[in-house]
């Protein structure tokens, strides 16, 4: 793809444009489509507030039409911004209810259904009713979906059976706030703090932790995270005010394997492709959306990006369609765009 | 110090020894506090002077009793980090991690006691459920040497280069990992009994759960010792794995275990 060279030309065919009437911050994709139509792929998108009440929207997307419908039903009040949202993963057929997770003060299931949508449980681990530390992200595991993995400012990780609705384990995971958490296999998580390390715990030993990379100037923060599903040995993870996407490999601890610096302000999101091991996108405050392939061999210069697509304003999100690989969707402003590629 | 240590002073600070201890950090700074007894000429061990400097006599230090907003703070730092004192201390600018635990033992902690559960702040006790306990893993940075010996096997053994013999730099190394990577970037699809073994890992799941529980559990896998050793007896273990085919993995193997987990390509061949 190429999407720099088409800017001149119309572009109706390799992006589709959703305006919303609040900044959007949050972002999920379905793994399955409608059972409806099973064409559809269905996007939850939060809003981002500075205010108690904040709202997620469901929409969909028919990549044949190349249109996108807003469903007024489906979409619900949710306290404070969502910091992150995910559809269940891997669900194996169309059903007529998909599980959408969302993280913020604490960790909340719903039930989306055709048109309407049910609240299922709140999953509060805070034994006041005052405090509760907030979560700043989660993942949930494809391989085990009983399970949710959240991420808090307490410098916890909390490890939850959604099923049963208790928590499996909570491990005090760093030494300061624990920014983005992304699982590997069923037992094994990686997590990105503000301390500044990559750390992969494994549930099986709890009483150990890897430290396998750490930000080359002390204490600046790791925001997020990306493990390779189609390649478990790599990982991307990003500084915070820095524009480089960081390439780890597992096997070699505390080294990049490479640096991708081609974005001009910071990186804010980070996608590996769900169907190629080589291909990972990030998108920043430069408005730029960058797909890189990672090549065998690095050379001397650095590796280039292999698209680059400009948007209006900063993109802040970024999430790449499971489902439809083709589609990478954008976040920036009040706007959600999706992207062919 | 000078002398033998039964002959420092214990007790009580006086004024003399502050004013003693302040010049000298004035004069050389606040490290190597090991020469700080002799320099100062105190009779204190030089444990007794740093603490004595972090906890009174730093220039920063607010005196005086907690305002209310440090009090407040400490409460929700409390419940959210619990004993930690040090990480509530961070957030308290001028107090020293010993100044906010005793100020919670001495004020708070009777308003916050288990007898009183209602409003019990420890945050991740559940008094009317199981206890749910916190563990915090203890964090392992991998040696480079024991990484690069294994990466060295991988790629060895799975490209049949001849190449990656020890590497001495950090960019040698990025270039060995992308030139080891060279044939997995693609997931190795052609080559049938590698791709059996990584699901065998899968599938065998359970069964590794039931033998030597290895993950990172294994003092030969993180670098804090001797090099030489951990590549040896590693060395040996991957010699036993062979022997042994698919089955039982031996103890050093935990990290082999783990990087088999995610590496398709098998590293029963030396």
């Amino acid at each position: 793809m190429e999407n720099s060279t088409q800017e001149s030309q119309p572009r109706s065919a390799n992006f589709i444009t959703y305006e919303s009437s609040y900044p959007l911050y949050a972002m999920a994709l379905s793994s399955m489509p409608s059972v409806t139509n099973l064409n559809h792929q269905r996007l939850a998108l939060g809003s981002f507030m500075e205010d108690y009440s904040n709202r997620v929207d469901i929409i969909s997307f028919d990549p044949e039409t190349l249109s996108i419908k807003t469903h007024p039903t489906l979409s619900f009040d949710h306290p404070y911004p969502p910091t992150k949202l995910m559809f269940q993963p891997n669900l194996k057929s169309p059903s007529s209810s998909d599980i959408l997770a969302s993280s913020g003060d604490y960790l909340r299931l719903w039930e989306v259904r055709e048109s309407s949508i049910n609240p299922l449980s709140v999953l509060n681990n805070s034994k006041t009713s005052e405090f509760c530390a907030p979560l700043t992200s989660f993942d949930w595991n494809d391989l085990e979906p009983k399970r949710i993995g959240t991420s808090s400012i307490d410098t916890t990780c909390t490890i939850w059976d959604i099923e049963k609705g208790v928590v499996e384990t909570q491990l005090i995971a760093h030494d300061k706030e624990v920014y983005d958490i992304a699982w590997c296999e069923a037992r094994v998580f990686a997590s990105v703090s503000a301390d500044g390390s990559v750390r992969i715990f494994d549930l099986r030993d709890k009483e150990h932790s890897m430290i396998i990379y750490e930000s080359p100037q002390p204490d600046t923060p790791l925001l997020r995270l990306a493990w390779n599903k189609q390649d478990l040995r790599y990982m991307a993870t990003i500084l915070m005010d820095s524009n480089k996407v960081v390439i780890l490999d597992i096997r070699s601890p505390t080294i990049p394997v490479a640096e991708l610096e081609r974005h001009r302000a910071s990186v804010n999101a980070i996608a590996w492709a769900p169907h190629s091991s080589k291909h990972i996108c990030s998108a920043g405050d430069d408005t730029q959306a960058l797909i890189w392939e990672l090549p065998t061999v690095v050379g001397p210069n650095g590796i280039d990006p292999l698209s680059v697509y400009l948007a209006g304003s900063e993109i802040n999100q970024l999430q790449w369609s499971a489902a439809l690989p083709d589609w990478i969707a954008i976040a920036f402003s009040n706007k959600m765009q999706l992207l062919k590629v | 110090m000078e002398g033998s240590s039964l002959g420092v002073r214990k007790g009580p600070w006086t004024e003399e020894e502050d004013i003693l201890l302040r010049k000298c950090i004035q004069k050389y700074g606040e490290g190597n506090w090991h020469q700080v007894p002799c320099r100062a000429g105190l009779n204190r061990c030089r444990k007794s002077c740093r603490l004595r400097w972090l906890n009174y006599l730093k220039p920063n230090i607010k005196r005086g009793d907690f305002a209310t907003d440090e009090v407040d703070l400490s409460i929700r730092l409390h419940q959210l980090l619990g004993n930690r004192w040090s990480l509530i201390a961070g957030r308290l600018p001028g107090r020293t991690a010993n100044d906010v635990k005793n100020y919670w033992n001495t004020h708070l902690l009777k308003k916050f006691n288990p007898s009183n559960k209602n409003m019990k702040p420890k945050p991740h006790q559940n008094p009317s459920k199981p206890n749910i306990n916190v563990i915090k893993p203890r964090p392992r940075t991998l040696s480079m040497n024991s990484f690069r010996w294994t990466l060295d096997e991988n790629t060895n053994n799975n490209n049949n280069i001849a190449a990656a013999t020890p590497i001495s730099n950090s960019t040698t190394l990025s270039l060995a990992a992308s030139c080891c990577n060279n044939s997995s970037y693609c997931i190795p699809s052609d080559n049938d009994p590698e791709t059996m073994w990584w699901e065998n890992l899968l599938i065998n799941d359970n069964e590794f759960d039931d033998q030597q529980q290895c993950s990172f559990n294994d003092s030969n896998l993180c670098g804090l010792a001797d090099h030489q050793a951990v590549n040896e007896e590693m060395g040996e273990g991957r010699i036993k794995v062979i022997e042994k085919s698919n089955g039982g993995w031996d103890e050093p193997f935990c990290d082999v275990e783990l990087w088999n987990a995610f590496n398709p390509e098998p590293e029963n061949c030396i």
